[in-house]
């Protein structure tokens, strides 16, 4: 139960938000060349990263906004916020 | 009433009797009582048995650390609750307490013949060596195992009580209200912060309210006059929030604790009627400190 602090709206509890997963996952340009695989690694791989990771996060009880968010998984620590569109900010 | 008792203290108000029953046995004990504090002063020791061996067991402490005096309270399918401490619980007028872990009865317990054959029990002897042969599981060794080895019964009917949940923000909170507790709440409220004291006891003060002798002094009086001088201050404070009966139960990442609060748990069953029983505290503290002396 941690705290977000949307770009849009401030601080708010976790439990206002929605987790969206993995951020900056490129939708392939052409997926009808694509393998069956290469598709379901777009769909469904994702890196699941135990540490610092890059994420979305939808203000679904709030504005309903979508933006990023830099989360270390391991203890929830929010390192940086920044809207869609935003440079992601270096690690 | 027999002469354990400690009389005339500021915490017990012995012009006021509160019957209770224990074990199905009337006793009486005084306003301002645990259940321990009554069946001490009842003459009442024997009050479980140990897990395995089923030894007989005794009130160790006065607070939430209590390992020993473990109680079933009340006997009604939706309101009976198990492993109560003895040490927590104030006595009210019409609490009916029994004691766990031993069947037939704590006197005589049929568990306790494991402890009269002991030294035929490997130390890692476990229940599940009553296994074999299979047919006797269901009808012999489990009734029997649950009957001497049950830690407490829970209410098989839903919960009739009305309950209650708040949220609150504080800069700092402060979770036990003995003497630390009291000073660093004083500070952090007197440097204009936001702050809540939280404290598991009807009062706060912790041990050193309790004394009044001259081993235990502080600026030259004894310490629990001292401390109470401190209580009266700090509840002129206006940013500060004091609440007894109140005990910590979780505490979540970016400083969020959730707290029980007993509103009603402490009166005669006719007083408690119609009102909340326990209200949940969900406390997001942007800094918390632990003065429990416990820890
Ligand atoms: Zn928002």
């Amino acid at each position: 139960m941690f705290l977000i602090n949307c770009p849009f709206c401030g601080e708010r509890d976790q439990s206002e938000f929605s987790s969206g997963g993995e951020a900056h996952i490129v939708r392939p340009k052409q997926p009808t060349e694509l393998s069956d695989d290469e598709w379901a690694e777009f769909l469904f791989m994702r890196k699941n990263i135990k540490g610092v990771q890059f994420e979305r996060w939808n203000h679904s009880h709030g504005c309903r906004k979508w933006f990023n968010v830099v989360r270390d998984t391991s203890n929830d620590k929010i390192h940086s916020v920044y809207k869609m569109g935003e440079k992601p900010p270096v690690k | 009433m027999s002469d354990l008792r400690v009389h005339k203290t500021k915490y017990i108000n012995e012009t006021k009797r509160v019957s209770f029953k224990y074990d199905g046995k009337n006793y009486f004990g005084y306003e301002g009582d645990t259940l321990a504090s009554a069946l001490l002063a009842n003459g009442v020791h024997l009050i479980g048995r140990s897990f395995k061996y089923h030894r007989p067991r005794g009130i160790m402490s006065c607070g939430s650390e209590e390992p020993n005096a473990i109680c079933q309270i009340g006997d009604k399918k939706d309101l009976t609750e198990p492993n109560v401490r003895a040490t927590e619980l104030e006595i009210y007028e019409g609490l009916e307490a029994f004691s766990q872990n031993c069947w037939p009865n704590v006197k005589f317990d049929i568990g306790g013949i494991n402890n009269l054959i002991s030294p035929l029990i490997p130390a890692g002897f476990y229940y599940k060596t009553f296994m074999w042969p299979k047919s006797f599981w269901k009808k012999v060794y489990e009734p029997l195992i649950r009957m001497s080895a049950g830690l407490g019964k829970s209410p098989t009917e839903p919960d009739p009580d009305m309950y209650d949940h708040k949220y609150v923000h504080y800069d700092v909170l402060v979770i036990g209200g003995g003497l630390s507790g009291i000073i660093s709440a004083k500070i952090a409220a007197k440097s204009n912060l936001k702050t809540l004291l939280v404290d598991d006891k009807k009062t706060i003060g912790g041990s050193t309210i309790y004394q009044s002798n001259d081993s235990f002094k502080i600026d030259d009086q004894h310490s629990s006059k001292w401390l109470e001088k401190e209580i009266n201050e700090i509840s002129k404070i206006d940013n500060l929030t004091v609440k007894t009966r109140t005990s910590i139960a979780a505490y979540h990442r970016y400083n969020y604790l959730l707290a029980r609060e007993n509103l009603t748990d402490h009166l005669s069953i006719k007083d408690k009627k119609d009102k909340i029983r326990q209200r949940l505290w969900k406390i997001r503290a942007k800094k918390s400190n632990r003065s429990d002396r416990r820890n």
